[in-house]
């Protein structure tokens, strides 16, 4: 038998042989593992999914034309949206424009109809036809729009007939605006390529500060920035939520170690005499340490993987309870669980194995 | 040369004097008993030579070597190196077998082999029950298992602390004529017992009283 072998020998007869402390340890050892397993798991993907939630607030970044400048150009606009990758929910541009119906003057708002609920989700759309262009409620009532009718709206020199598709509502300024196709607002008000400012619903995280985008000739510029209210809505609740997962958490991965650390007293009480013999027939510091530890990692290792698994199972549960997702694997969550399991299985036995370095074997032997 | 010598060896715990300006010197193959009542400092002693403990004065030299300034560490190595221990309660790990408590001692020291483990068992007259756990021996298996892992690294020196203190007649007899056979071979040993009858089974007694030596016997070759 080798050095290797004698030393597995030991680690698994140790084990076996006290199997009440053992189970409890690795009980201590699965809770805090499952724990951070669902901790990880729900904050990685149930995270998203808590964000897209948070985007029924709507869009929370705006890209604004840079002084002097008076318009965004839309190019740019397209840059920024691109530059958001997966985490871009929705995005136009919006285009504002003072135009007359009816020898009445109204407020005329050029977008990109099919992003519209998704940058303002509060918006409330009724259908009335098979035409594009939104009405305003108020405007509505006061123009006695009964069904799908055709608006003639006239800017300057130039006019265009639009389609109602459907009646908008949002208690606000929209109840009295007409929303109309982007391409068409810009020919209609002769601002080709031009947009009064863009919205993109954007999810977590929102940059905390305004970024200059700018045109390859770097003549053009516009600078996007996040809506303070709803950016910071959704930071203090990601935030506070964050911080209430990994408070509870972090106290129950403090009582799991508290836990093993305890527990492993009490083995080193119990196996006051072992060591001492151990250290009589030579065993040094090393020796001693490399065995307490090797426990440690084994406990942590197989507890790591068991709650791991918990961990898992109980996080599809609450993601299809709670978002109605299922919760993907990720290799991430494995190492995090085990790590964090093999690091509290380890930092918990420093103390005893202090305690078990301190133990004279002279004193130890005798009984005292 | 003396194998060990003691000069001037004192030890104190506290305000206690448990030994008090011992001088000795033990030579190579000589069978050692150091006697005395309880409390008399003869464990204190053993545990003194055998790197267990540190004498608070004096100078202890075993081999050649002066073992009073060294530390903890160097002390456990000295002691891997130099001692076979053999303890009244015999201290076994009980969930390893008889030839898994021999190689501890291996495993400390160098490398376990079970070929080397299974002839010191076969020295002590245990090889038949080298693959039983403690509880399954008897009080006199288990201190033979206790002197074959003594024996095991081929120690400088044997103590062995009341030996015989846990063994009925028969057993006390079995594990006395292995620590006289052993002393034939040249081991030297250095038995502590408060039984006058064991003790006069060595080649030489000392007795301890109030941690003082009080007589000193004679060499018996």
């Amino acid at each position: 038998m080798g050095k290797r072998a004698m030393y597995f020998k030991l680690l698994s007869a140790s084990l076996a042989n006290r199997r009440a402390r053992t189970a409890t340890i690795l009980a201590a050892i699965i809770i805090c593992a499952a724990v951070v397993s669902v901790v990880t798991s729900i904050y990685r993907d149930t995270g998203t999914q808590f964000g897209k939630e948070l985007r029924r607030y709507g869009a929370n970044m705006v890209a604004l034309p840079r002084p002097p400048a008076n318009f965004v150009d839309q190019s740019l606009a397209d840059k920024a949206a691109r530059s958001f990758g997966d985490r871009l929910v929705g995005y136009s541009p919006f285009l504002y424009g003072t135009v007359t119906l009816k020898d009445s003057e109204v407020v005329v708002v050029g977008v990109r109809l099919a992003q519209l609920e998704k940058v303002s989700p509060y918006l409330k759309i009724t259908r009335i036809g098979t035409g594009r262009t939104l009405v305003g409620r108020r405007l509505a009532e006061k123009l006695e729009l009964t069904g799908a009718e055709r608006l003639s709206l006239s800017f300057a020199e130039r006019k265009k007939v639009f389609n109602v598709g459907g009646i908008v509502e949002s208690g606000g300024v929209e109840d009295d605006q007409i929303f109309v196709d982007l391409r068409s607002a810009q020919e209609l008000l002769g601002r080709p390529q031009a947009a009064s400012l863009a919205y993109f619903s954007v999810l977590s995280p929102i940059p905390r500060r305004s970024a200059l985008i700018s045109n390859k000739a770097g003549n053009d510029h516009l600078q996007l920035e996040p809506i303070g209210r709803i950016a910071r809505s959704e930071r203090q609740v990601l935030d506070k939520v964050s911080a209430l997962i990994f408070s509870v958490a972090g106290m129950i991965l403090a009582t799991s170690a508290l836990a093993v650390a305890t527990t492993m007293m009490a083995v080193v009480i119990e196996r006051r005499r072992e060591v001492a013999l151990k250290k009589a027939l030579g065993a040094d510091d090393r020796g001693i340490i490399a065995e307490f530890a090797g426990e440690g990692l084994v406990l942590g290792l197989v507890g790591g993987s068991l709650g791991w698994l918990l961990g898992y199972l109980a996080a599809q549960w609450i993601g299809r309870a709670v978002f109605q997702a299922s919760v993907s694997f990720a290799a991430t969550t494995v190492l995090i669980t085990i790590g964090t399991s093999l690091a509290v299985a380890v930092i918990a036995m420093s103390v005893p194995v202090r305690l078990a370095l301190k133990i004279e074997p002279a004193l130890a032997l005798k009984g005292e | 040369m003396a194998l060990i010598k003691l000069d001037g060896v004192s030890k104190t715990y506290g305000a206690v004097n448990a030994l008090d300006n011992i001088t000795l010197a033990i030579d190579k193959g000589e069978l050692l008993a150091i006697m005395g009542p309880s409390g008399s400092g003869k464990t204190t002693l053993l545990n003194i030579i055998g790197c267990l403990d540190k004498a608070s004065r004096g100078s202890v030299i075993i081999d050649g070597a002066d073992i009073s300034p060294l530390s903890r560490a160097e002390l456990t190595k000295r002691r891997r190196e130099t001692i076979g221990l053999v303890f009244q309660q015999f201290h076994l790990i009980p969930h390893l077998t008889a030839v898994e408590n021999v190689m501890l001692a291996q495993y400390y020291h160098s490398l376990p082999e079970r070929t080397e483990a299974m002839e010191a068992l076969a020295r002590v007259g245990l090889e038949q029950r080298a693959d039983h756990l403690p509880s399954e021996l008897s009080g006199g298996e288990q201190q033979r298992t206790c002197v074959a892992r003594a024996l095991i690294n081929r120690p400088t020196v044997i103590l062995a602390d009341e030996p015989t203190g846990n063994l009925d007649e028969e057993n006390e007899e079995l594990v006395m004529g292995l620590f006289e056979e052993l002393h034939g071979e040249g081991h030297t040993i250095i038995l502590v017992t408060h039984d006058q009858e064991i003790g006069s089974r060595a080649g030489r007694q000392i007795r301890l009283a109030h941690g003082r030596t009080v007589a000193a016997g004679q060499h018996v070759s």
